[in-house]
């Protein structure tokens, strides 16, 4: 009895998310990851699961070459994205190399491709 | 007069199912994450906890009987890349025209020091040290006398650094792993009460190998292209796992018969636990009888109790991974 009570405690704990945290995860960013845009972005913005510590987050956009492109960091109006602001985009393929640290100190990282085709 | 072991299915299949339940590990690489798995164990070290492992198959023997595990794994990080756990599995056989039997196996303690994490090529490397210890479990389910020491080398690789143009190929990912296992004694001698005849039992030494082909929606979502999936989709990983023992040395008579499964399945991802769930397949009679299955519920200590029994005991990083 007593490990089923000690299985349903840490169930619940894994399901509640105001007590449980996790690695920081993509969500989803624009543009979206893959994607074909006709018109150059002005940002690209990414959403995570989990808040960001600025401090120990960076992201890349680095451009077909492998030229960095610009970079960019945390939103100070969110802590779950980051945000990278750039000039008009010339035609081509870009990638986002990004690597954040969540608040409970988890890191993770990753990269993704999109193209610009006016 | 020497024999082949007794009931060398029984221990095969007793084999598979230790080995079922000794999955573990919330493992991270580059952009990767490669689940637990079921049927072998992942190339990482984490604080994890599979609570529990169910299995229930048909075995090799003949004729065959239902065997059902009830599996828990603890693990725990010591330091950030060196890890101990111990596995308890609680079987139920029902044998034919026999009484059914239940009882524990023997405990399995893994000491696995994570050597080798390259992100950019989303490979892992790990060694194991496993100590089935013998006597520990209950004779009636299988549970062996001696103690089984099993040195194990774990590997993952995630295809993300394959060329874009390799597109939705780049969401594979490989993890396999391959140990020798040692008996603590290559045989035992017991005596006939009636003639005095000696009956010697050998114990073979097995090569034990499997891998897993897992597909990750999670990171074709995230780093190869994101299709506006619901959800649920976006966090299964579909994956067929394949564990197999070969006896290797002091066999006698009972020669070589390769043994194992095949699982395919499917694993859900949360952000704090997954479940699982898979099919066994056994790859020849000596193996199990028609399919079985398992399924697994997994917490990620890590991420539940961050700064607690989730953290690694000692750490030198200011941030953990």
């Amino acid at each position: 009895m007593g490990a089923i009570r000690l299985l349903g405690c840490l169930f619940a704990l894994a399901l509640c998310p105001t007590i449980a945290y996790a690695h920081a995860q993509l969500d989803h960013t624009s543009p979206s990851v893959g994607s074909t845009v006709k018109s150059a972005p002005s940002e690209v913005r990414m959403w995570f699961s989990q808040p960001l510590e600025p401090k120990f987050t960076t992201a890349q956009l680095r451009s077909s070459s492998g030229t960095v492109v610009a970079t960019g960091g945390v939103d100070t109006a969110d802590p779950k994205q980051i945000v990278i602001r750039v000039n008009a985009l010339p035609a081509g393929r870009y990638k986002v190399f990004w690597k954040v640290l969540s608040v409970d100190t988890h890191r993770t990282e990753g990269s993704f491709g999109f193209e610009v085709k006016p | 007069m020497f024999r082949p072991m007794a009931g060398a299915a029984a221990l095969a299949a007793s084999l598979v199912a230790i080995s079922q339940s000794s999955a573990s590990a919330h493992c991270f690489v580059g952009g990767r994450f490669f689940p637990a798995t079921l049927g072998i164990d992942d190339p990482c070290v984490a604080d994890e906890l599979s609570l529990p492992t169910v299995s229930w198959f048909r075995t090799g023997d003949d004729p065959p009987a239902r065997q059902t595990d009830v599996s828990v794994e603890y693990s725990k990080r010591i330091t950030e890349y060196f890890g101990v756990s111990v596995g308890w599995t609680w079987t139920h056989l029902v044998q034919p025209a026999m009484p059914s039997q239940s009882g524990f196996q023997n405990v399995e303690t893994t000491f696995k020091y994570q050597f080798l994490t390259l992100p950019e090529h989303e490979f892992v490397a790990s060694a194991a040290f496993s100590v089935e210890w013998g006597n520990t479990g209950a004779a009636g389910v299988g549970a062996e006398s001696f103690t089984t020491y099993t040195p194990t080398l774990f590997l993952g690789k995630g295809f993300g650094d394959l060329p874009d143009s390799a597109g939705w190929l780049r969401a594979f990912g490989l993890t396999g792993q391959i140990g020798y296992a040692i008996p603590s004694n290559s045989s035992s001698v017991t005596f006939d009460p009636d003639t005095g005849d000696a009956d010697i039992e050998l114990r073979p030494r097995f090569l034990r190998y499997g891998a897993s082909l897992q597909y990750s929606m999670p990171y074709l979502k995230s780093s190869v292209v994101d299709l506006g999936l619901p959800d649920f989709i976006n966090r299964l990983i579909p994956i067929v796992e394949a564990s197999f023992q070969t006896p290797v040395s002091n066999t006698g008579s009972a020669g070589a018969v390769t043994t194992g499964t095949v699982n395919p399945g499917v694993i859900w991802v949360g952000d704090s636990f997954q479940v699982a769930a898979e099919a066994i397949i056994p790859i020849n009679r000596q193996s199990g009888t028609g399919i079985g299955g398992m399924v697994q519920l997994h917490l990620y200590l890590d991420d539940i109790f961050p700064k607690s029994i989730g953290a690694p005991l000692f750490s030198t990083a200011a941030a953990r991974r």
